[in-house]
């Protein structure tokens, strides 16, 4: 009964692995397969691609620095989002129906639009600098569009629905006894939130932290509209690079490197952090 | 939501239909790779009627830069997603040499005629239908006195109200060359133009990451002042806009919009029509007007309204122009736009 089970199991997931295969996994293969190519028309191995992608060291600051650009806007986002799931541990079904509601509703706008709604937020003559001035706060307009602070507000935005339904799911699954328990014995609230809650909710954050840097460190409509052509992010060059100046083979490089360093990355903070787990449990 | 057997079956077969029905009207349909903006809402409005009326076709038009027009042709050569497509200078030249195009059939093109020769592309690849030029775009609002020549940019009264775009486009490309030049440089050495712009970073107040968005930014007001193209400028006036256009002292610098058919396109012959269409007088002239405002490449065409601000025919306009020769510095492009990256950052 139960082999025939999960033969039947593996037959109903057979549509979604040809298609996982015949549109993912072979992309892929193409790509590693430019990348490995001095040209596009015929294949010709050289490894100079690689070689220049991770010599050059132009370019590896520009790794370093978006992986370092999605960390950032991880812990900010984790940062906007636990207030929110700590509201939401408090409501009733209605509140907590409401609060989700409202988390979902920009995932309602395209991402390619909120962009545009944040470079006028963030704009010159945009509405922050326009009411700060009739107000008298600032006397100059402030420099916020194609800055760096700018683009991680942003992108916090985009990417808070991510971090803060994991966190919400964990929130909710906490015991609620175990909080008044430690009410009881006289805890105040702040060490209840770091050794009860944080802790029991970390499982949530550690899920929305990756789905956030994996998002925002590869966020390319948005690196590139709010953080302006100075500012220039892996996807971006990858971009020049392709696009650009059709340097088709380099691009592939340089997107394989991405990919394997954000790869990296999140298999390290996702067993680093079940080892942690388990430790706890323990 | 419960979807049975049946449901499922009438959608798939429904889908399948509506697959198979643009297959047989594709004899009728010609695909046209337009540019973003206010050229891709002239071609709808202006050249989809033409192309229905005169050769009972309709025809379907997307936006997009050449660069990523290069990509897509490239992906599915056999069956190429387009017929017809403008092209800019820079990337006709790769356009060319990749064999993305196919030749124009000059003898079956009765409005060949009337195009000066510096308007054919020199391999017989097409004909110019629109000129673009390049000057200095300004706010007149905050700029008091109207600007006349790129050296402006440099004014210290303008720190942080100039924009500018780097070379991996047609206008950052070509603002680096004008610069150049300025300073001893030319079309091949742009070595004083990057130590201009290094010098100018100090007045920059933005770099968008393409000339549609520092045209987003001087509308906006992030910057104030920047090279851009005659097109934008006359679009955004035209709608109302605090902007004016400067010519350069050191002359206008112009591009062809070359009209090609791509090669294998599904509908050769009609591809072909097309093109002559895009370069008839009476095509031309609607779309020189407002609010498209292209500066048209047939000389027969008169100018009006804004264009005038450019000259007051096309062969003043030609007279005027500047056409830089591509072929000498596309090679060296890909090592530009890397070096500006580069160097002019913050």
């Amino acid at each position: 009964m139960r082999a025939s089970g999960t033969a039947s199991g593996y037959l109903s997931a057979a549509p979604l692995a040809l298609l996982f295969t015949v549109a993912y996994l072979v992309p892929v293969g193409i790509l590693v397969i430019v990348s490995l190519s001095a040209s596009t028309s015929g294949f010709d191995f050289t490894l100079a691609h690689y070689v220049e992608a991770l010599t050059n060291g132009f370019n590896l600051g520009i790794l370093s620095d978006t992986l370092v650009l999605g960390l950032q806007v991880s812990f900010a986002t984790m940062l906007a989002a636990y207030p929110i799931g700590l509201l939401f541990m408090r409501c009733g079904p209605r509140g907590r129906a409401i609060i989700v509601f409202l988390i979902l509703l920009p995932m309602l706008t395209n991402t390619v639009v909120r962009t545009f709604a944040w470079m006028i937020i963030l704009g010159r003559e945009g509405v922050i600098n326009i009411s700060l001035l009739s107000i008298g706060w600032i006397e100059e307009p402030m420099r916020m569009l194609y800055t760096r602070t700018g683009l991680i507000v942003a992108l916090v935005q985009i990417f808070l629905p991510l971090m803060a339904l994991p966190i919400n799911a964990s929130l909710a699954r906490i015991n609620d006894n175990l909080v008044k328990a430690a009410e009881g014995l006289g805890a105040s609230r702040f060490y209840i939130f770091r050794t009860v809650i944080l802790p029991l909710s970390l499982p949530g954050a550690i899920a929305g932290f990756l789905l956030t840097f994996a998002g925002s460190s590869t966020a390319f409509v948005s690196q590139t509209l709010v953080g302006g052509g100075r500012q220039i992010f892996m996807p971006l060059l990858i971009y020049q690079q392709a696009i650009g100046v059709q340097k088709w083979n380099a691009a592939a490089a340089l997107s394989i490197v991405f990919a394997i360093a954000i790869l990296a990355i999140v298999f390290t903070m996702n067993r680093y952090s079940r080892k942690y787990l388990r430790g706890m449990d323990a | 939501m419960q979807i049975d057997r049946r449901t499922m079956l009438s959608i798939l077969a429904g889908s399948a239909m509506a697959g198979a029905f643009p297959a047989m009207a594709q004899s009728k349909e010609v695909f046209i790779a337009t540019y973003p903006g206010s050229v891709d809402e002239g071609f709808k409005a202006v050249v989809g009627p033409q192309i229905r009326q005169k050769f009972g076709a309709t025809s379907a038009f997307s936006p997009m830069l050449n660069t990523d027009l290069i990509g897509r042709i490239q992906a599915s050569r056999n069956n190429p997603p387009f017929d017809v497509a403008i092209w800019d200078n820079g990337p006709i030249i790769t356009a060319k040499q990749d064999g993305l195009l196919e030749k124009f059939s000059e003898k079956d093109s009765p409005n060949y005629a009337s195009m000066p020769a510096n308007l054919r592309d020199p391999d017989g690849f097409g004909p110019a239908m629109a000129l673009t030029s390049i000057g200095i775009a300004y706010n007149p609002k905050k700029i008091k006195t109207p600007p006349t020549s790129w050296n402006d940019l440099w004014n210290p009264e303008y720190k942080g109200r100039v924009g500018i775009v780097g070379p991996a486009s047609t206008l950052g490309t070509t603002f680096l060359i004008e610069v150049a030049k300025l300073r001893g440089g030319s079309e091949t050495n742009v070595e004083p133009g990057f130590a201009a712009l290094k010098e100018l970073l100090a007045n920059v107040g933005a770099i968008p990451p393409n000339p549609g968005a520092l045209t987003t930014a001087l509308s906006q007001g992030q910057v104030d002042i920047a090279p851009n193209f005659f097109n934008n400028v006359a679009a955004l006036k035209a709608r109302g806009a605090d902007i004016a256009f400067a010519v350069p002292s050191s002359g206008l610098p112009l591009q062809t919009v070359t009209a090609a058919v791509i090669k294998n396109a599904r509908n050769a012959e009609l591809a072909q029509k097309v093109v002559d269409l895009l370069i008839d007088p009476a095509v031309q002239a609607q779309l020189e007007a407002a609010p498209w405002i292209m500066m048209p490449a047939n000389p027969k065409v008169a100018l009006t309204g804004f264009n005038r601000d450019v000259g007051a025919t096309v062969g003043e306009v030609l007279k005027r122009g500047i056409f830089l020769d591509w072929t000498k510095f596309i090679a060296s492009r890909p090592g530009w736009v890397e070096r500006f990256n580069r160097e002019i950052r913050v």
